[in-house]
Parts: C-alpha cells; sequence; structure tokens
C-alpha cells in the first residue's frame, strides 16, 4: 500500500516548439452557386511559420465527397489547389457548405506533457436553387424629416431554377389607410442572379408621424417585407416626469423626453413652473441635453422643497429645443403631488459630511505636524 | 550700412530674376493636360491563428505520500504534488484579417491521459486581452470544464483586432495515486474557420 502512495508521474520535458505555432488560410470564404456537372478549380495560401512544418488538407462537410486535392501534405507555406467536382444534381436545394481545412500534423517523436496544434478552415459556400419559382427579397428604408425624400431598396435573388417577370410595388399605410402605392418598372430575372433597384419617394404630401411601407412581388408566388419608417419634424415631446415629490430638503425632479426629429437636437431642456393660487410660486431649469435623432433621454433638476405644503400643485413645464438655425418651445401643463418627506437623513448625504469632517480633521492634522516641525527648527 | 544696402539690392534683383523667369515658364505652356489613374486593389480575407503559448509542461513529479491524489493547473498551483508550478496556458491569438471562431478539443480524456482512480483533465477558458472573445456560442465559462474528445465551441467571434485577440486556454488536472507511469502527453487541437 505504501508503494502504491509514492507512484510517480513523469511529464518530461521535450519539447521543440514552445514559442508560436501560427497557421493560416485565405481566402477566408468562397460563395458559389451549384452547376450541374461543372468542375471549379480555387487555389488557397496556406501560410505557417515554420517552413518544415507537414500540414494535412482535409475537407469537411455534406458536400465533400465532390472535393479533390492536388495533394493531400504539403510543406511549409504553399498554395494548395482544391477542385469541386459538381454531380449531376443535388437534391437538397438552399444553402451547403464544405469547409476545405489544413491541419498541423502532429511530430509523435516529440513528447510534451500537453501540447497544441492548430487547424485552419476555410468554408466554400454554396447555394443550390430551389426547384421552380423561388424570389428571395430584402426590403430596406430609413427615416426621414417633413420634406425630405426618402429611398426605398429592394434586393431581389432569383434562387429558383427558373426564370421570373415580375412588377415590384410599395403601398405606404398610414396605421391601416393606404396612401399611397408605387411601382417599379417590370422585371425578368433569370435563374440564380439578383438585383438591386431604387425608388425615391416624394414626402413632400406627408405629414410627421410613423408610416407602414410593404413591398409586394407577384411572380407566380407573392413574396412581402414590411418595413416601418418615420417622418419626422422638430419636436420633442414631454414623455414622463417625476409625479410624486417629498416636501423637505433638496429633491429631484426629472422630466423624460423624445425626440421627434431626424437629426440631432441640441440643448433640449425643460423649465418647471409651480403654482398656486396666486400664480407663479416657484421656477427652475433642468440641466440641457443633445438628443440623437428619435432618441428619448431624461433631463433633471434639483431643487429646496421646503417651502412647498403637502398636497397638488399645478406645475408648467416648458421644454425648449434647437435644431439646425431654430430653436422652439413647447408647454404642457402637469400635476405634481408633494408629498410627507423622510426626516431620516439619506446615507448619501451622511457619507458626504462623514467625508468632509474626516478631510478637514486630516489637514487640521497636517497643517498642525508642520507648524510643529517648523517651531522645533527654529 | 553700405554692406547691408549691397545685401538689399542683390535680394532684390534675384527675386525679380525668379519672378521674371517663373513668368516666363508660364507662358510656354499651351494648354492643360490632365490624367487620372484608377487605383484598385482587393484586400484578400485570412483566417490565422497563432499559439503564442503552445505547450504545457509540468516537468516529472509525483504525488505526495499518504494522499490520494494530486492537483495541477497552469494558474500557479500544484497541490499534494511536486511537480513544477506553471502559470500560464495556452495562448491562443486571432493573426489574421477578420474574426472566426474556436473549437477545442484533446487527443485523450482524463482516463487515458492519466489514468488511475478518478483522474481529472479539465480546461477553462478566458479572455487573455479585453473582449477577445465575448462568450457568445461557447460552452466553455470561466470555470473548469471537463475537456472533450470531440471539437466543441470555445468562442463563436473571436476579434482579430489589435490588443483584444487573445484567449487563454487553461488546464487543470487531476493525478491520483495509482495513475498511470512514465511520460504522460496529449495535444489540443484548435481548430479556426471563419465567423459567418
Amino acid at each position: 500500500m505504501g508503494d502504491k502512495r509514492v507512484f510517480c508521474l513523469i511529464m518530461f520535458l521535450l519539447l521543440v516548439n514552445l514559442s508560436s505555432a501560427s497557421l493560416g488560410i485565405s481566402p477566408s470564404r468562397i460563395r458559389i452557386n451549384f452547376e450541374p456537372n461543372v468542375e471549379k478549380e480555387f487555389i488557397f495560401n496556406i501560410e505557417t511559420d515554420n517552413p518544415e512544418q507537414e500540414l494535412e488538407a482535409y475537407a469537411k462537410g455534406d458536400l465533400s465527397e465532390y472535393v479533390f486535392f492536388d495533394r493531400e501534405k504539403i510543406v511549409g507555406s504553399d498554395s494548395l489547389i482544391v477542385i469541386l467536382k459538381f454531380p449531376n444534381n443535388i437534391f437538397k436545394p438552399g444553402d451547403h457548405e464544405i469547409l476545405i481545412g489544413v491541419k498541423e500534423v502532429v511530430d509523435t517523436e516529440v513528447v510534451s506533457a500537453i501540447g497544441s496544434v492548430v487547424a485552419v478552415q476555410a468554408p466554400i459556400n454554396i447555394f443550390v436553387p430551389y426547384p421552380g419559382k423561388y424570389l428571395e427579397m430584402v426590403f430596406k428604408t430609413h427615416n426621414v424629416n417633413v420634406g425630405e425624400p426618402i429611398n426605398f431598396y429592394l434586393k431581389l435573388m432569383n434562387q429558383g431554377k427558373e426564370d421570373l417577370s415580375f412588377t415590384p410595388i410599395i403601398d405606404i399605410f398610414s396605421g391601416d389607410e393606404k396612401k399611397q402605392t408605387i411601382s417599379f418598372d417590370s422585371r425578368n430575372l433569370k435563374s440564380k442572379e439578383s438585383i438591386e433597384l431604387k425608388k425615391e419617394f416624394d414626402t413632400i404630401n406627408y405629414s410627421s408621424g410613423k408610416y407602414k411601407a410593404i413591398a409586394t412581388i407577384d411572380y407566380g408566388e407573392v413574396v412581402k417585407s414590411e418595413k416601418e419608417f418615420r417622418i419626422g419634424t422638430l419636436i420633442v415631446e414631454l414623455i414622463d416626469y417625476t409625479r410624486e415629490i417629498p416636501v423637505g430638503g433638496i429633491n429631484r425632479f426629472a422630466v423624460e423626453i423624445e425626440s421627434g426629429w431626424n437629426n440631432k437636437i441640441n440643448g433640449a431642456h425643460a423649465e418647471v413652473v409651480f403654482l398656486d393660487t396666486t400664480g407663479e410660486f416657484f421656477k427652475f431649469k433642468t440641466s440641457p441635453v443633445d438628443l440623437l435623432p428619435w432618441s428619448r433621454k431624461t433631463v433633471e433638476g434639483f431643487f429646496d422643497t421646503s417651502n412647498f405644503t403637502i398636497g397638488k400643485y399645478k406645475a408648467n413645464i416648458t421644454l425648449t429645443y434647437y435644431g439646425e438655425d431654430s430653436g422652439k418651445t413647447l408647454s404642457e401643463m402637469v400635476e405634481v403631488e408633494f408629498v410627507e418627506g423622510s426626516n431620516k437623513l439619506p446615507w448619501e448625504i451622511i457619507l458626504i459630511v462623514v467625508g468632509i469632517v474626516l478631510a478637514v480633521l486630516l489637514f487640521l492634522f497636517f497643517i498642525k505636524k508642520y507648524l510643529l516641525k517648523n517651531a522645533k527648527r527654529k | 550700412m553700405q554692406k547691408d544696402n549691397f545685401i538689399l539690392i542683390i535680394a532684390i534683383v534675384v527675386v525679380a530674376l525668379a519672378l521674371f523667369n517663373l513668368t516666363f515658364n508660364l507662358t510656354k505652356f499651351t494648354g492643360y493636360v490632365s490624367d487620372t489613374g484608377d487605383v484598385n486593389l482587393t484586400v484578400e480575407t485570412a483566417t490565422s491563428i497563432n499559439f503564442s503559448n503552445s505547450a504545457i509542461n509540468w516537468g516529472a513529479g509525483k504525488v505526495n505520500v499518504g494522499e490520494t491524489n494530486a492537483t495541477l493547473d497552469t494558474e500557479g498551483s500544484v497541490d499534494k504534488g511536486n511537480w513544477t508550478t506553471v502559470t500560464t496556458g495556452l495562448i491562443i491569438e486571432n493573426i489574421g484579417n477578420i474574426n472566426v471562431s474556436i473549437d477545442l478539443k484533446t487527443g485523450k480524456n482524463a482516463s487515458s491521459f492519466i489514468g488511475g482512480t478518478g483522474p481529472g483533465y479539465s480546461w477553462k477558458i478566458q479572455n487573455n486581452e479585453t473582449d477577445s472573445c465575448s462568450h457568445n456560442e461557447t460552452t466553455l465559462e470561466d470555470v473548469y470544464n471537463t475537456t472533450s474528445l470531440t471539437d466543441i465551441r470555445a468562442c463563436g467571434n473571436f476579434s482579430h483586432e489589435a490588443d483584444n485577440n487573445q484567449i487563454v486556454i487553461d488546464i487543470n488536472i487531476t493525478v491520483p495515486s495509482d495513475s498511470l507511469k512514465g511520460a504522460r502527453t496529449d495535444t489540443i487541437t484548435a481548430t479556426a474557420t471563419a465567423s459567418a
């Protein structure tokens, strides 16, 4: 039993490759369409930092049986020729991927505890067309401001085996109401071909707001794609505000605002005027913020609530903001409730006060020490 | 004073000659020829990785007398054994110009690598440089997991950006007192593939 407890596990330190082992393959990816009975040749550049490194080529993936190499092994940096012999037919349509890989061959004579080898793989993506008619569509648009033109982009890919004819249309909706139909020219698209189309749309007769665009293509089958776009105007809207404030001490009042413009808005801030029965009772301004297009932010201000009594106050919140060369304001009357405040000091204030006291004491201590030192010298 | 005036006169003469020369040359131009040249180049993408630290060795050692096992890792720990400490794991660097995925596998499991009763062989992958891998699509966490004989996704999106392109694989092994003896070796394979 005692002998068993002292069995040794030996790991020798016979290493040759402690510094670096790099391997690369280029190009990193190839995309092609399936073509029956066609033979294609690709050249991959293999790079390694070890000119004597033996490398092994391999192919993985569901179509790897159609891959052939000019040689299975290379030494050091070199090029590798990959031949892809497509069959007459591939039954499964859609995307397929073959991984062309190169791997370092392990030197079995070298002993190490845990060594490493590197493999790099470059995918060859093969698209097999769908039987019959099959169209894929990518529809893009963007937000604008009132009066600015908007562009609609269509990318259409015929991924079926048959050629297609169609006339793309885009319907513009405001809510459920169709406002307009935009037609493109009629197009013919051969199998495996793609086309990108652009249509400029004049928004001059459209007011600001949210709209919906639905692109429709009828090529025997109907394909649709829906996008939302916004037409903006220079406006900042009041979204929310602090509705309840404790009486006593300095308190925070926050106003959440949202840009309805497609450009940056500068210096957006709020002025809050509290009213009582006699009129204006107290007012303050929040800190200003810049708003990115269509973004939402909170502006805030702190004010002394000691003079307020418990109850509801009317407050006029006026938002002021600037875009391009003009400034605008928007006012809204709201109601804010002042409630009984907590008599306890917030822990943040306690910490700040303690911090200040400590700093003062330290300062006095060093001053005293300095003065004593000088007195001794004299 | 006279010397200063002389230098001034010389300077005026030189400037006048230069202006005359410029005017003469300009009037010789009979037309204006403009040409443009297009410069075209394509930068090919490359998948390329490098093991900047490609091997781990604890040297020769044994389980301490009276202990049932010893634990070694690449974070500087050797517990209940007398192997040499190792402070660095395997470091992989993305030296290509695209982001890649990294798959890892070992050549052996704990039984075939170390043997004995209750051996352990696990790994942990972490960023060696900030944000090199955001750990998306990874089965590895910031804790040690049992190694795998088949490829597992260590990092789905391994950045190639400078200063954000290194991940480290730390290894932890448990050596039982009745383990296999002699030189024990294994090889970890890291496979890089262009991210989708």
